[in-house]
């Protein structure tokens, strides 16, 4: 055997994908491998959880890669990035552009807290269950209810316009 | 019982790339707590990118790290490349792995110039930054540029490696394979390096896993991660290297991974140039990229980064994310300094990977009843570190 060949054999990869559908046939929607070793998924706020909470027992190696918000304009979108049985899965949260709120998942996966600050200060999105969203990347002086990543965000009021 | 004090120490910080705050609850000699603030060199590049095309997202993202550049630009053009489903020629897979590892090389090199220089063992310094030298001027022979390479372009690489330059660069490959294992030799067995090191910061596998740690962050605690191995990218698929992995846990665990690391890069990058394939550097890429959306990582020099990107359809990506492996290593560090001594702030905050960029040192001793300030400069609280070590 090559060694090429020694290397992926050693790649110990789980259709993770299918187990979670088996798992959660009814909370996990929109499941889809683009290529191997990366996998997408939706799931709603309620069920998110129960699903970090599978994904990361999933193996001994599984671990929160990060966590991204997205504004898709007509909603927010959170990705929840793990690696999880030899597969970088991604799970949607699709949420209501209005009001934007997720759980958090800090209890489970504790390298969660700057993530979820990060997307609190840059996209506005509330994370509750886990008492104040101490800033992390804004500043102590940042007015309330400017997120800068948000797209219809244009600047500080009364900064200045570079064109 | 001993008045609490708190420490600050940054925003402007040496040992990190970026500015950081870090507020350290001391009891006595002991940190008791710590709360770390982001943020200070935060500078929109995500969103900068939204207004850029692909090509001019590229340029801005090569300038995120200044050590670490070929992996941003690496990570975010294989992002960028699955969506319009690109596959890059061979021979253009191999050159980033060339790149990627002699960035490696530099990276870990520069790492222990500094942490020799926190622990107050400046020869160390000296030395290997020297040697770091010799992997600049590869860099430079490669790309043009010792730092921000640019050999990256959406599709493959922008320069090629001909014979005489890979012989060139294969002439110091044993060079550098004797000094790293000198040093991996020396940091073992040095009486000065045992005292800073050993048992400093311990961090356990279950933290480490918590935290989500990567890198050789994670490896010095027993973690078995690796992108290049686990999930592979550009050529490492067919790369002869082993992961490096230490369960000690402490700051010595952090530089045997990141020295022995070296040997392993210095295996692949003679494989990788002695079967260079034949072939184009690049395919054509599209000025517009199709809607998609794609995840990539990429085994940077202080773990995983990794980077999401969102096409709509237009020249210009909808959304960019970059989580560069001090985001994801900074919060559990935090973590691991509490019960350790002041003397070891330098040494532990250099422990994840340091970059000597910041001039601005100045630390602030609060008295929390009176308000009563003394400020230090970075310089002073290093030279007390190595004092207090002394005594």
């Amino acid at each position: 055997m090559s060694f090429a060949e020694q290397q992926q054999s050693d790649l110990s990869r789980k259709d993770i994908l299918a187990d979670l559908c088996a798992q959660f046939p009814d909370e996990v929607s929109g499941a889809v491998s683009t290529r191997p070793g990366r996998a997408w998924a939706e799931v709603s706020k309620e069920a998110l959880h129960r699903v970090v909470e599978f994904l990361l027992g999933c193996d001994d190696k599984a671990y929160l890669s990060t966590i991204t918000a997205v504004d898709a304009q007509e909603e927010f979108q959170v990705l929840y990035h793990f690696w999880a049985g030899g597969t970088e899965v991604t799970l949607r949260v699709k949420l209501d552009h209005n009001n934007p709120v997720v759980p958090t998942i800090m209890d489970l996966a504790p390298g969660a807290n700057f993530y979820e600050r990060e997307i609190h200060d840059l996209m506005g999105i509330e994370v509750t269950g886990r008492g104040e969203l101490k800033r992390l990347i804004v500043t102590d002086d940042w007015p309330e209810g400017n997120h800068p990543l948000r797209k219809d965000w244009k600047g500080l009021p009364g900064g200045e316009d570079d064109g | 019982m001993m008045a609490k004090y708190t420490l600050p120490v940054g925003p402007q910080h040496p040992a990190l790339k970026e500015p950081e705050s870090f507020w350290f609850k001391v009891e006595g000699e002991v940190i008791v707590d710590v709360d770390i603030r982001l943020g200070y060199n935060h500078r929109g590049i995500e969103k900068a990118c939204e207004s850029r095309n692909y090509i001019q997202c590229l340029y801005l993202i090569e300038r995120i790290c200044g050590i670490c550049s070929h992996s941003h630009t690496t990570a975010f053009a294989q992002c960028v490349e699955e969506i319009a489903g690109l596959e890059i020629p061979a021979r253009a897979k191999y050159i980033r792995v060339i790149v990627g590892e002699l960035e490696r090389l530099h990276s870990h090199l520069l790492w222990l110039g500094v942490a020799g220089h926190e622990i107050g063992f400046d020869t160390l310094f000296m030395y290997s930054w020297r040697d770091r030298e010799a992997v600049l001027d590869l860099l430079e022979l490669i790309t043009g540029n010792r730092v921000n390479y640019a050999i990256n372009t959406i599709g493959g690489v922008r320069r090629d490696i001909d014979g005489p330059k890979r012989e060139q660069i294969l002439s110091q490959l044993d060079l550098l394979a004797d000094r790293a294992k000198f040093y991996a030799d020396l940091v073992t067995t040095d009486s000065t390096c045992l005292a800073r090191l050993e048992n400093v910061a311990k961090f356990s596998a279950e933290q480490a896993r918590a935290f989500g740690t990567v890198g050789p962050t994670a490896r010095a605690s027993g973690i078995d991660l690796d992108v290049r191995r686990d999930d592979p990218y550009a050529a490492y698929g067919e790369m002869p290297f082993k992961v490096i992995i230490s369960d000690r846990g402490d700051l010595l665990g952090r530089a045997i991974v990141r020295l022995e690391e070296i040997g392993e890069s210095i295996k692949i990058l003679k494989y990788a140039l002695q079967n260079l394939p034949d072939g184009p550097l690049t395919v054509k890429a599209p000025r517009k990229v199709p809607a998609g959306e794609a995840v990539s990582r990429y085994e940077a020099p202080r773990g995983e980064d990794i980077h999401y990107v969102r096409a709509d359809g237009s020249d210009h990506p909808e959304r960019v994310k970059v989580r560069a492996p001090t985001m994801a290593n900074i919060y559990a560090i935090g973590e691991s300094m509490k019960g350790s001594y002041v003397a070891d702030i330098p040494i532990i905050i250099a422990s994840i990977d340091p970059c000597f960029s910041c001039t601005d040192r100045m630390i602030k001793i609060v008295r929390q009843e009176s308000g009563e300030a003394r400020t230090m400069t970075w310089e002073e609280l290093r030279q007390y570190g190595i004092r207090w070590y002394q005594q």
